[in-house]
């Protein structure tokens, strides 16, 4: 009898050891796996908030265009950053239906309150209206029309 | 299993717990989040609402000197700061240049110059468009001194045939009908006369360029030409918009129309209470008569039976003025305009200073007109402005709304001397009105500068280095220059009177806007006489120059002005040689045979006081009165529905003047006289047009034969024959009757006898028969009482043998 009693604790101190370290092994690995998926939820909701507040406060107005001819054609435009935040010009497309030109910029970077200014050779004409498109580093699309002179 | 259960219990709260604070974590970390971007989303749109509040209009574009003035007015409702400004030459293609501005507008403030400080010299023979940016991306883009697009023009010549010798007007509309957003600045127009036979001669001074023109506006240009040719003649008015697309032009041509029966002849024809002119029926001329007018003047569709006229002094007497009354004849007079036009003269002087004799006057000035000689009213000097670069620039409404001249440092006028300017002895004042701008310079400035050749004598009014006024009296004598300052600064773009009085040698009185500011008398007599007399400088090549406007200038010879006595300083000072002259009532009703008011809404067409009369040339006061010096003045009042002239009822015109307790000026008006040619012509009440010809005072008896008279003008003498007639028409069912010319002064016309000769520049009155359905026969019908259209046919020759036929429609005349 007294054999007996002793196996009967031995079992009971093993069998909850290892329910307690099956418990704490999935416990761990729950709680590791919900974090690692709360990291990356927050990463992305921190990148679209980022990318979001930039957009919003990005402004940019197309100043000033002018057209010229010496030594060919072209189109003088100056964009004015008026927003809160630094932007950064990737692309400029001119287009007036059948003349298309698109100008892709690695030095666009304009400071907040400060302009940028590109001559684009284009042959432009009196009578077509140009559609011009500027696309910011962050996706902005800014447009507006002129009408050579 | 007590000790497992409180285990397991334990590791699973701890789990929990975890689990919790991470959710947690991630719910706060996502709120902070979301509030910051809430923050910046409102921010952002402030941003925009706050670009959307941004407003502004360019008020004024001039160009001074090279120099572009550029006035702009915050119309939004947040303040704006003007970071760039961008000009592209458009005459010479590929330049463009961009100017950073850094100014700030407040809200509902206008900026005035505001490119006063870039280094861009604009020439006024190029055009340019411009555009204005400001710190929030907001453009203005404006074209100045046109565009190369072309603006829409129309050119109307009013009228487009006239008698020779007349006057036309052109008008100019520019409209700006851009497709885009463009402003149009400093349009200049240009008008060229393409003489096509007849010839144009500008009177008045041409327009002025129109500062603003805003998309969809039309600006107006006027200019009055008198007309000179043969018949038919033409003159071509070719206009356009300087720089302008240069194919933009519109023309218009004027032809000259003879009046040719009046030519043919020579003569006119006059009844004694008929006129030979033809006056519509809504064009009431106001006569000096008073025969069945209640003791006042006639006002009648009749313009005036001679050059005699009348002339009515308002401070005097009231011009009141009633049409007949007429028994069972009801005319209608649909809404409309009413004007009152009148010709009239100002009195030069206001009340205290009307003196006669060596007290008055002896040189005015008033600058009314921009006259190369402008006009001294008292005709006595002759005044000349330098020329080309030292000639001033005459502005017309800069001064109480009247004209003066802007002197900008190098111009000047010169006064020929003589017995009414040269000083002589004392006592003498001079007087007059100035404006100096304040950007002008730390130097001497001479407004009034008289100097004689002999001895270095000086009588001089200017403003020194600090901006006050002096009037300085120098007789040679070093140890007695009387010198008077008002140490005010005046250099501070506003109008000042300034009252010169030399009242003894070597002595002189100050006073600035009516106020005493110095006097000093340093005894002695020594007289000043004047050789040469400066305005605005002080020799003819522009030296210590003026920087302002000058006006009003005048002078006694021989008289110091009284202010302790009459207040003559005080009366000056507030005397209003400008829009603001005078101040006349206007009174237009219906009333009842006899004048009385009929106390009724519908019977008034006006009723209006004080209305501001423009100082007028008072050159009449000093010469003869004659055409082209009388002032004009319409007056116009709107009824918007019928007003009826009943049975027995007349229409009354009275004008009234109200004088001024200071400065008072009176003004006189002309009436019925036909060398009042300019404009219009004569004074009169235009009406609506009514349904039938208002009551006039012309009459004929048909109990026995009529008489008219007729006037020859000249230049040769005439003679009628027996085919002239008189002819009367029925006003309502227009069955005619006429009548021969029978004859004049016991002298018959008939077949075989022509009339006495009727000499140029004479009057014959003729008999004429009782007018009948068939002249001649006296059996037919003889006219019957009513009211008639009359006109009289005339048939004859001059000494030279030219034969003449003329018609003339006299007017509506009443048979009895």
């Amino acid at each position: 009898m007294k054999r007996g009693v002793k196996r009967r604790a031995l079992a009971t101190v093993v069998t909850t050891g290892i329910l307690l370290s099956a418990v704490a092994v999935m416990g761990s690995m729950l709680t590791s796996w919900s974090n690692s998926i709360f990291a990356n939820e927050q990463h992305e909701i921190s990148n679209a908030h980022d990318e979001g507040i930039n957009k919003l406060n990005e402004f940019l107005v197309v100043e000033h265009v002018w057209f010229g001819t010496n030594p060919s054609k072209f189109i003088n435009m100056t964009m004015t950053n008026v927003g809160n935040v630094g932007l950064n010009v990737t692309k400029i497309t001119l287009d007036n239906s059948f003349n298309r030109t698109d100008l892709v910029l690695t030095d666009g970077g304009i400071e907040r309150n400060d302009y940028l200014s590109k001559k684009i050779f284009y042959n432009w004409t009196s009578t077509d209206p140009i559609k011009i498109s500027i696309i910011t580093e962050k996706g902005s699309l800014y447009q507006t029309h002129v009408m050579g002179p | 299993m007590k000790q497992r259960r409180g285990l397991t219990t334990v590791v699973g709260a701890v789990f929990f717990l975890i689990a919790i604070i991470t959710a947690a974590s991630y719910l706060t970390y996502s709120m902070n989040l979301f509030e910051s971007f809430s923050e910046n989303v409102f921010a952002a749109g402030q941003e925009r609402e706050n670009r959307e509040k941004e407003s502004f209009d360019i008020s004024r574009v001039i160009i001074e000197n090279g120099i572009l003035n550029l006035d702009v007015y915050n119309s939004g409702d947040i303040p704006i700061s003007f970071s760039r400004i961008w000009i592209e030459n458009v005459t010479g293609i590929d330049e463009v240049y961009k100017f950073d501005l850094n100014k700030t507008v407040p809200t509902g403030i206008t900026s005035k110059n505001i490119l006063q400080n870039i280094p861009f010299v604009v020439v006024d023979t190029q055009s340019y468009k411009m555009k204005l940016v400001t710190d929030r991306g907001l453009t203005k883009e404006f074209s100045l001194n046109a565009s190369t697009d072309p603006l829409n023009l129309q050119l109307f010549a009013l009228p487009e045939a006239v008698p020779t010798n007349f006057k036309a007007t052109l008008l100019l509309a520019v409209t700006n009908n851009s497709t885009e957003d463009t402003i149009y600045t400093n349009i200049q127009p240009v008008l060229n006369v393409i003489s096509l036979g007849a010839n144009a001669t500008l009177e008045g001074p041409p327009p002025v360029p129109f500062p603003v023109l805003e998309k969809g506006n039309t600006a107006i240009f006027e200019w009055n030409y008198r007309i000179t040719g043969d018949d038919e003649e033409k003159v071509r008015f070719e206009a356009h918009v300087l720089n302008d697309d240069p194919q933009n032009i519109v023309a218009k041509e004027i032809t000259v129309q003879i009046i040719q029966f009046a030519e043919e002849s020579g003569s006119a024809l006059q009844s004694k209470f008929l006129t030979s002119d033809t006056a519509p029926d809504d064009i009431l001329f106001l006569h000096k008569e008073t025969l069945d007018s209640l003791g006042e003047r006639q006002m009648w569709s009749s313009s005036a039976e001679n050059n005699i006229g009348e002339i009515i002094d308002f401070s005097s007497d009231d011009a009141i003025f009633y049409t007949q009354s007429e028994a069972n004849v009801t005319v209608n007079i649909p809404s409309g305009n009413w004007n009152t036009v009148f010709r009239y003269i100002s009195s030069p002087m206001p009340e205290s200073l009307n003196h006669t004799g060596a007290s008055k006057e002896t040189m005015a000035y008033h600058f009314e007109k921009d006259l190369s000689s402008p006009l001294d009213t008292t005709t006595n000097t002759v005044m000349t402005l330098g020329a080309g670069a030292n000639r001033p620039i005459w502005n017309p409404t800069i001064h109480q709304g009247a004209g003066a001249y802007e002197f900008l440092g190098n111009d000047y006028a010169s006064i020929a001397i003589n017995d009414n300017n040269d000083l002589d002895d004392s006592p003498s004042s001079t007087t007059g009105w100035f404006n100096a701008h304040s950007s002008g310079p730390a130097s001497t400035q001479t407004i009034f500068y008289g100097a004689s050749g002999i001895g270095g004598d000086t009588y001089q009014i200017f403003l020194n280095s600090s901006g006050n006024l002096v009037f300085s009296v120098n007789a040679g004598n070093a140890g007695q220059i009387a010198t008077c300052t008002s140490a005010v600064n005046y250099k501070d773009d506003t109008w000042h009177h300034f009252v010169a009085i030399m009242p003894d040698d070597n002595a002189c009185v100050l006073y600035v806007d009516g106020v005493l500011r110095s006097s000093q008398n340093q005894l002695g007599t020594s007289s000043i006489i004047l050789t040469e007399i400066y305005v605005g400088a002080n020799t003819n090549t522009g030296t210590n120059g003026f920087n302002g406007y000058i006006d009003d200038i005048i002078h006694w010879d021989n008289y110091a002005l009284d202010q302790i006595g009459e207040q003559e300083v005080t009366d000056l000072y507030n005397t209003n040689y400008g829009a603001s002259a005078h101040l006349l009532n206007f009174d237009i009703r219906i009333v009842d045979d006899l004048g009385n008011d009929l106390g009724l809404a519908n019977k008034t067409i006006t009723q209006s006081f004080n209305i501001p009369i423009k100082f007028a040339s008072d050159f009449g006061e000093y010469t003869v009165p004659t055409s082209d010096i009388w002032g004009e003045f319409n007056f116009t009042s709107i009824t918007n529905e019928t007003r009826v002239i009943e049975d027995g009822q007349r229409l009354m015109l009275n004008m009234t003047f109200t004088p001024k307790l200071l400065g008072n000026l009176s003004l006189k008006m002309i009436i019925d006289d036909s060398d009042v040619v300019s404009g219009s012509g004569n004074s009169y009440l235009q009406i609506p047009f009514p349904d039938k010809s208002i009551p006039g005072y012309a009459s004929y008896d048909n109990s026995g034969p009529g008489i008219i008279s007729i006037f020859n003008p000249g230049p040769k003498d005439t003679w009628i024959n027996y085919q002239s007639r008189v002819v009367f028409t029925d006003e309502i069912t227009e069955i005619p009757y006429a009548a021969f010319i029978t004859g004049s002064n016991s002298q018959s016309i008939s077949p075989t006898q022509d009339s006495p000769p009727i000499f140029k520049e004479t009057t014959t009155i003729f008999d004429f028969d009782k007018p009948r359905s068939q002249p001649g026969n006296t059996s037919s019908t003889l006219i019957p009482e009513g009211r008639y259209r009359m006109y009289v046919y005339l048939n004859g020759y001059d000494s030279t043998g030219q034969i003449f036929f003329q018609t003339n429609f006299v007017g509506v005349v009443r048979v009895t």
